[in-house]
């Protein structure tokens, strides 16, 4: 018996959930033949949250939308505010924003506020919000010291000047640096355990922040395509932000960020505590995320997206980034044409033709199905201010 | 009558970030050559800071919390200090004290020699900017929002004042005033004596920018995108210029000489008394690290280390090592020491 066959031996009949062969919603032919096992192991006694994932409102966006609350490239702290206190109440129906806040926030919760700095500086998540999300986490009775603003790599949080830039007495928090390795910072009890390529380390394990420090999460995502997941929203970025070992689910042209993403939003106690996503879309890349520094594929259109549902909301951005790309001539994040991959990064950064990965946008129709939220676009109440 | 009791008075200052305007950490400028090749490779923690020499003895903080004093002769460590908390803060030196800060709010005097403490001093934030010295005071800024004032000798409070927002900015001490940027956005000057605010000059949004100052101009970037030159006695804008995204790093100045690097890859070159721009050069996808400047060179790490003509900006020589993003490099007289993010430490000839 292996090191890894005995520990699974040990989780049979405790909570772990097995899920085998889910579609991974793409073509044969892309993908290596064998659907993996996905082992998920959630936080042991965890009692689920009725304000977890899909949340208070299912299948509802709320877009407010303003030209000018970016000019090149600069955001507009005032119009942010506005904008985000708009969106607020239109999505909870409350008449000011403090009591559209306070049906997620409560005085005694330690918030995590989930950034995505990957990308920084071009586009990340911006400051201007983090700053006025602070500012509301803190109007209904929040100490700053009880707001953590958190991701993975303090390198990355450092690109893009967070420290520097947000208030003082709340917490910024890198889980890990860049070259650190081992389960520092994680929690080993909670994981997703599948063998995707041979990997030696299968398991990939959740931050022990999200497992045991903060009790509620807002998560603020950006509006950028993904060379292997198709679209890199709300799903990824609490996924892959929260899991380590994540990297390991590509190997180019293949990924299997479809079904993986998905099942670990599932994983408590991440599903519980992810209350609010307010996705910024100040900047939207269209193509070389999520790390480009290329300008030439970013546009500003001032948008800012709040809701409880991250499938519904990244239904909304994968519909934004699919018709940005129409209109730059671009092929489609679901195309899966050999041509068009190439093993050259530099090469992907500069041509829009060209892909690392065949994308799995269709990670996003498969959180749905894990019951995340909506997918339907017929479905959903997309909501524009 | 009064008596001049403190023994650190007479020694040199260590006023700014990495000890001079030119940021050389101590080393003055001199010519420095393309590399050839690592005369030894030095295995630490991962470094976010800038290395310091001296004595022979170079000097790298870990963010892991642990300092290492490198034999440059042998490329080994002399001796190990750790702190209790994670050090993003480059080093100075000060007599036989290295300085630093750590995010368990301290910052640290350990004797360079043996590698003990000598004393520390509490902030209520991590520290992050290095500790200046001038005329025995130490400065240094704290993400508690406030600037303090300590005793050389001793670590002993003087005082500190509270500022606006988070304080990366590292100080720049003059004989009477010390400026800082903050993340409020604004750049502030202070009397050197009582902490008090002499004035205060906004910009667009955050700084994360260290100042360098001379001639009674004080120059530091913003993330506003502009680079700013100011009246040092009065905060009025002299010159300001706009580069593409954000600036974290820091001007490096050697006479009417200037130069800066902004968050979207280039480095700037000014006339420093006027502002106007001799060159900017494309040197990497970002540039967050501040610039060192050599004799007729300029070098910066982004990623890798690159050396540029001084006079016309065009790069002369690059080295694939030292990827970091806010390290610089020690031009010592006949070896170049390069940190990394990756935790090598690095002595090229």
């Amino acid at each position: 018996m292996d090191r890894r066959t005995f520990v699974k031996a040990g989780c049979i009949g405790s909570a772990s959930l097995l899920i085998q062969g889910l579609d991974p919603g793409v073509r044969a032919d892309t993908v290596p033949s064998i659907t993996p096992t996905v082992e998920l192991r959630g936080l042991a006694d965890y009692k689920a949250s009725p304000l977890g994932m899909p949340g208070l409102f299912p299948g509802r966006v709320i877009e407010a939308r303003d030209r000018n609350a970016i000019v090149r490239n600069r955001i507009s702290q005032p119009i942010v505010h506005r904008l985000l206190e708009r969106a607020m109440t239109e999505l909870t129906g409350e008449s000011s924003a403090r009591d559209a806040w306070a049906k997620f926030i409560q005085p005694n919760d330690i918030v995590g506020i989930k950034i995505n700095p990957s990308g920084a500086p071009a586009c990340c998540s911006s400051p201007e919000i983090i700053r006025e999300i602070i500012a509301a986490v803190r109007s209904v009775g929040v100490p700053a010291r009880n707001i953590v603003v958190y991701d993975r790599y303090s390198y990355e949080i450092d690109l893009g000047s967070y420290q520097a830039l947000l208030p003082t007495g709340v917490q910024i928090v890198g889980i890990q640096d860049a070259f650190t390795s081992g389960v520092v910072g994680y929690e080993p009890s909670v994981y997703c355990d599948a063998n995707f390529f041979g990997e030696w380390e299968t398991r990939s394990y959740m931050a022990s922040i999200v497992a045991h420090e903060v009790t509620k999460i807002i998560n603020v995502p950006t509006m950028k395509d993904h060379s292997a997941s198709g679209v890199t929203g709300a799903l990824k970025n609490l996924a892959y932000g929260t899991f380590n070992n994540v990297a390991r689910t590509h190997r180019a042209p293949h990924s299997f960020t479809n079904p993986l993403i998905g099942l670990m939003c599932t994983v408590e106690p991440l599903r519980s505590k992810s209350v609010l996503h307010i996705m910024d879309g100040m900047r939207l890349v269209w193509h070389g995320g999520p790390l480009t520094q290329v300008q030439d594929f970013i546009e500003q259109p001032g948008i800012l997206m709040v809701g409880t549902d991250p499938v519904a909301m990244d239904t909304i951005e994968l519909e934004a980034i699919e018709a940005k790309r129409r209109e730059h001539g671009a092929p489609s994040l679901w195309q899966h044409d050999s041509s068009s991959i190439t093993p050259d990064s530099n090469i992907f950064f500069h041509d829009a033709t060209k892909n690392l990965f065949f994308r799995q946008p269709g990670h996003v129709a498969a959180a749905g199905k894990l019951g995340l939220g909506v997918a339907d676009l017929k479905q959903i109440d997309h909501r524009l201010l | 009558m009064t008596m001049e009791t403190s023994t650190t008075k007479s020694l040199p200052d260590w006023p700014t970030l990495l000890g001079d305007n030119a940021r050389t950490g101590g080393q003055r400028k001199h010519q420095t050559h393309s590399p050839e090749k690592a005369i030894w490779q030095f295995r630490g923690s991962a470094v976010r800071s800038a290395p310091v020499l001296d004595d022979d003895l170079l000097y790298v903080a870990g963010i892991n919390g642990t300092i290492y004093a490198i034999d440059v002769a042998k490329g080994t460590s002399k001796w190990k200090f750790a702190v209790p908390g994670q050090v993003h803060s480059t080093p100075s030196l000060f007599g036989n004290a290295i300085l630093f800060g750590c995010d368990d709010g301290k910052v640290y005097a350990v004797d360079r020699h043996a590698g003990r403490k000598l004393w520390e001093a509490p902030s209520q934030g991590e520290v992050w900017s290095s500790p200046v010295v001038r005329n025995g005071v130490v400065f240094f800024g704290s993400a508690d929002g406030k600037l303090y004032a300590i005793d050389a000798d001793t670590g002993h409070a003087k005082w500190s004042q509270e500022l606006g927002g988070r304080i990366y900015s590292t100080v720049h001490a003059a004989a009477n005033a010390v400026y800082v940027g903050c993340g409020d956005g604004k750049v502030y000057c202070l009397d050197a004596e009582s902490g008090k605010i002499m004035w205060s000059t906004p910009t667009g949004n955050g700084i994360d920018s260290s100042p360098a100052v001379a001639d009674d101009i004080v120059l530091i970037g913003s993330e506003d995108f502009f680079v700013y030159a100011l009246n040092a006695s009065t905060g009025e804008v002299r010159w300001k210029y706009e580069t593409g995204l954000g600036i974290a790093s820091s001007p490096a100045v050697a006479g009417d000489f200037a130069a800066i690097g902004s968050k979207d890859g280039f480095l700037y070159a000014f006339e420093f008394h006027t502002g106007q721009l001799r060159w900017k050069t494309a040197v990497a996808d970002v540039i967050t690290a501040p610039p060192v400047i050599a004799d007729d060179t300029i070098c910066i790490q982004a990623g890798g280390l690159f050396a540029l003509d001084q006079s016309t900006g065009k790069m002369l020589w690059r080295a694939g090592l030292g990827g970091s993003i806010q390290s610089v490099p020690i031009l010592a007289p006949d070896t170049i020491y390069l940190a990394s993010l990756s935790g090598e430490i690095y002595a090229l000839r």
